[in-house]
């Protein structure tokens, strides 16, 4: 609720002319035209992709997919799956036009597709934090499930107002002497607070005390932040946009029991505003990730993104060193660590978007806010300055709060840090379908290589490997308790046959790229002419067949 | 666990992954009562046993099935007062004592104790006048076989290994499976783990919790001191393995926790502790539950309409009216003692805590005065000024989500 006569007096010394400048948000997608292009493609691709529903949002939104693929005989749903996931954070809604992108540019070259693979795109993973984002009227990308976060017994009751009139919500600095923020040299971005700093501040958004109790803004509507009610480090409920358990929430539920449900390769994750690819690792003190074995995968997939998108070569780092801040619950750690799947975040902005070569610094990704304007803006104040000419920032401008309270109201605008302004959006999406393509297409190929085939009358022996000629290793998961894992190869016998030695199925571990199993051998007596089968699989590709007749 | 999970829960349910149907589907109709299953087994017989035997006081729940579809049983005990209509809803007022087995393998010392412990109270409760008074203010929840698969393969000479473990499924510290063996795919995956975290979160009285696992044992040298020890853990806030049932009601839920790892040595040799020591030792804990009491008020005008009333307010338990959190971490201000006044308006109030040498003002809003958590044993004089008549009567309600309730009333001078 806003307080309109607040903003009679507020003392606005902020430039007006910033909020003008914004651009407008009706070129992002909104949920109803997600869904119509959904439904477009899968008309126009009738042979090859297929519309359909995940579930429903806590606010009653649908989480509208779309799964395509090569034309083949074999079902999509059976086939190793590549997600394409946008915008789960409910704040990337570039992260949601890169997927809607992705799906479209793919569709339309169709000879290109590979061959048993199937793509499952999740434009609007979050619909409620995305489509509040969208309309501005929450800015943190939570869902709508109503929380008491201030324990009152009421829920949602004070949430951020627009105080002074310009159109916009933003955020607020509150004058505290053990406030953790001050600012910094230039008066425009907040940095952490040192010994001895003053005024320190603390941070809100920009909003009225709406139910009287002296806080500002601490019992927002909504809701969970789905990107933190994944499992692995999750914080627990009192942290109150984390969830009430681990994947509690109708959104993250009904994503992670598809993905396990599939044959799920690759996930990536469209979201964030750091611009890079950036690897498992939400919460280093509790998880190293990612795992050893997965280092190469990631490098090639770091290969690929910056050879697709022309942003700088660099090894992929961390989500947590990516984003500049802890990750508990995410769910890219999740999907890694305990679906099986090789997950990345894919952060389609960030501030070497559209940078020229010697603009963009090579090594480590720069350590940016997610909602910028903390500790690391430096590289968005340069964004700011050098490319915007400074447009795209309220300045910090006082606003009277009642009760002899003033704050300041400033920050980011919609549709600069966190979203690109829409003329960028292209240039942030740009190959970001050619990435795609070319990490699915490095997925493992298993081939069957028969060592020894050799029959002494009715006595067959056999010895064979499995070789992965794909660029990224088999796939599942590694279990931590030893169990036999990985590739798997079946003798299957033709009639009449009887295995002597040698066990019919066996599982031989990962393998990685371009690499052979260890040799397994069987003796049997089959008659003459008879068809030998060996069949290798993996989670990660479909099935192939050696036939072989001794 | 939070008043906010509290509160969720009431408002949407857990939405647990596989648990709940799809928003727009109607909710399944809950378990029946009681239900007989062909291979229940020992365990469960004896729990309906127990509960016929025993209908005054003792009911059996069930919480959910297991994968193999076996029923999960909780016994609840419990005094209600003759023609109680809803006998859950007393218990679920009162501080509670859960004592759960999170092992469920071929060792059945722990689940033999569990059933110990309920013969104990229940036949000891006529001839015990400590029992009897520990029935009529506590609730007692006894749940010896939560995964009675995996007991009924052990039992069975089955080699069953299953990927996921009952006691490494829990969210608090959970790890995926390629870290942790047995964690399974997530938290709360399987239903066995899922229906006692939903009858926890159902259950937010319950305050202390007893899991029987497999943490490692320690010595000592006499038995006598058993119950002591377990009494001392619960108090010492440990801090459990993450993904166990123990870590998910010490960290998430807040309760305090015991486990079952101790091995006395009276000839110098560690061997198991006989379960009817360990039956002792959850009498010992039972008795130490939190549990609100509210003194004789007393009232004196303080001129024209306004009225001063002290009261005292008490913690009658050992552990605390709001567990701390572990390592030392303060307990969560909605876990703290309310004192609701009504029948009068109350315009102050203040409070004074042991050792404090002067009322300290609290806010009152609404009627309600915040008392925080009161230590064991502990007491505080709550001083409120309320405006009323001669004759009117003033309500007073003391509560806590883990301690229960205690009542009051006077008339006014």
């Amino acid at each position: 609720m806003a307080f309109p006569q607040l903003v009679a007096v507020a003392l606005t010394l902020a430039p007006s002319v910033a909020s003008q400048a914004a651009p407008s948000p009706d070129a992002y997608t909104d949920h109803a035209g997600m869904r119509m292009r959904l439904d477009a493609l899968a008309a126009a691709n009738a042979e090859r992709a297929r519309s359909f529903e995940l579930g429903q949002s806590r606010g009653g939104r649908a989480i509208a997919a779309l799964e395509f693929g090569a034309a083949g005989d074999l079902p999509l749903a059976e086939r190793p799956a590549v997600w394409l996931v946008g915008g789960l954070d409910g704040v990337s809604l570039a992260g949601a036009e890169a997927v809607l992108d992705v799906a479209a540019d793919l569709l339309g070259r169709p000879d290109e597709l590979p061959a048993h693979v199937a793509f499952v795109a999740v434009p609007w993973a979050a619909p409620d934090g995305l489509a509040r984002r969208l309309a501005g009227t929450c800015l943190d990308g939570r869902n709508e499930l109503p929380i008491d976060d201030d324990g009152d017994g009421r829920a949602d009751e004070d949430g951020p107002d627009d105080l002074d009139g310009d159109g916009l919500v933003l955020e607020m600095l509150l004058e505290d002497p053990d406030g953790a923020w001050v600012l910094d040299a230039d008066g425009r971005f907040v940095v952490p607070a040192a010994r001895g700093d003053a005024p320190r501040y603390r941070r809100v958004p920009e909003g009225a005390d709406d139910d009287g109790d002296g806080l500002f803004n601490e019992d927002r509507a909504g809701g969970v932040r789905l990107d933190r009610n994944f499992p692995v480090g999750w914080l627990g409920a009192a942290v109150g946009d984390a969830g009430v358990l681990p994947l509690s929430e109708p959104e993250s539920r009904s994503l992670a029991d598809a993905v396990l449900a599939r044959r799920t390769a690759v996930v990536l994750l469209f979201q964030g505003n750091h611009g890079a690819l950036a690897t498992p690792g939400g919460v280093p003190e509790l998880l190293t990730l990612p795992f050893d074995r997965d280092r190469a995968g990631f490098a090639l997939a770091g290969r690929l993104f910056a050879a697709a998108t022309g942003r700088a070569p660099r090894e992929p780092v961390t989500i947590a060193a990516a984003s500049g801040e802890r990750r508990p619950g995410a769910a890219v750690d999740w999907m890694y660590a305990a679906a099986g799947a090789l997950a990345l975040e894919v952060a389609p902005w960030g501030t070497c978007v559209g940078a020229g070569s010697e603009d963009q610094p090579s090594g480590s990704v720069d350590a940016e806010p997610r909602e910028a304007g903390g500790a690391g803006s430096a590289a968005w104040a340069r964004w700011l300055d050098d490319r915007r000419g400074g447009m795209g920032f309220v300045a910090w401008h006082p606003i009277d709060l009642g009760q002899n309270r003033t704050g300041l109201v400033g920050g980011w605008e919609p549709f600069t840090c966190t979203n690109p302004p829409v003329e960028l959006l292209p240039e942030a999406l740009r190959g970001l379908p050619e990435f795609t393509l070319a990490l699915a297409r490095e997925l493992p190929r298993l081939e069957v290589e028969v060592v020894v085939s050799e029959r002494i009358d009715e006595l067959v022996r056999l010895r064979a490997r499995v070789v992965n000629r794909g660029g990224l290793r088999t796939g599942g998961l590694v279990p931590a308790d030893g169990r036999p894992h990985g590739v798997e190869l079946e003798l299957r016998l033709p009639a009449g046959a009887e295995l002597l030695a040698g066990e019919p199925t066996a599982r031989l571990g990962h393998l990685a790229a371009g690499s052979a199993s260890v040799e397994l051998e069987w003796l049997c007596v089959a008659p003459r002419d008879a068809t030998f089968r060996l069949v290798a699989r993996d989670d990660w590709t479909v099935a192939v067949t050696r036939e072989l007749r001794p | 666990m939070s008043g906010r999970l509290a509160g969720l829960v009431l408002g949407v349910g857990l939405g647990l992954p596989g648990a709940v149907a799809a928003q727009d589907e109607a909710p399944a109709p809950d378990p029946p009562a009681e239900v007989a299953p062909v291979d229940e087994g020992p365990m469960a017989a004896e729990l309906r046993r127990l509960a016929g035997a025993h209908a005054d006081v003792a009911r059996l729940e069930q919480i959910g099935v297991s994968a193999q579809g076996r029923p999960l049983l909780v016994l609840a005990i419990g005094a209600v007062p003759q023609g109680d209509a809803r006998p859950e809803a007393e218990l679920g007022l009162r501080p509670g004592l859960l004592v759960a087995d999170a092992y469920g393998c071929e060792d059945a010392l722990g689940a033999e104790s569990a059933l110990r412990f309920a013969r104990h109270v229940l036949e000891g409760r006529a001839r015990d006048a400590q029992l009897a008074r520990l029935l009529s203010t506590t609730a007692i929840f006894v749940a010896p076989d939560l995964d009675p698969d995996r007991r009924a393969a052990a039992l069975g000479g089955q080699d069953a290994p299953r990927q996921v473990a009952f006691d490494a499924n829990f969210p608090s510290g959970w790890l995926p499976p390629t870290v942790v063996a047995g964690s399974g795919p997530y938290p709360l995956s399987m239903p066995e783990t899922r229906a006692i975290a939903e009858f926890l979160v159902a259950h937010p009285s319950i305050a202390l919790v007893h899991t029987l696992t497999d943490a490692e044992d320690v010595r000592f040298e006499d038995r006598d001191e058993l119950a002591a020890a377990l009494d001392a853990q619960a108090l010492a806030r440990p801090r459990p393995a993450g993904g166990t049932l123990a870590a998910f009601c010490a960290l998430e839920l807040r309760r305090f926790v015991s486990e079952r790892g101790f091995a006395y040595a009276p000839d110098g040799e560690v061997s198991s502790e006989p379960a009817a020591d360990l039956a002792r030792g959850y009498v010992a804990l039972a008795l130490g539950l939190p549990g609100l009491e509210i003194g004789t008020p007393s009232a004196e005008r303080l001129g024209d309409g306004l009225v001063r009333v002290d009261v005292p307010l008490s913690n009658r338990g050992r552990y605390a009216t709001a567990p701390p959190g572990p390592g030392g971490g303060g307990p969560r201000p909605e876990l703290g003692v309310l004192l609701d006044v009504s029948g009068l308006d109350l315009v102050g109030a203040a409070i004074r805590r042991e050792g404090d040498e002067v009322y300290r003002v609290v806010r009152a809003e609404r009627g309600r005065v915040r008392v925080g958590s009161l230590d064991g044993g502990e007491t505080a004089w709550l001083r409120l000024v309320v405006a009323g008549a001669e004759g009117e009567r003033l309500y007073l309600l003391a509560s806590a989500p883990r301690a229960g309730r205690a009542a009051a009333q006077l008339g006014l001078p």
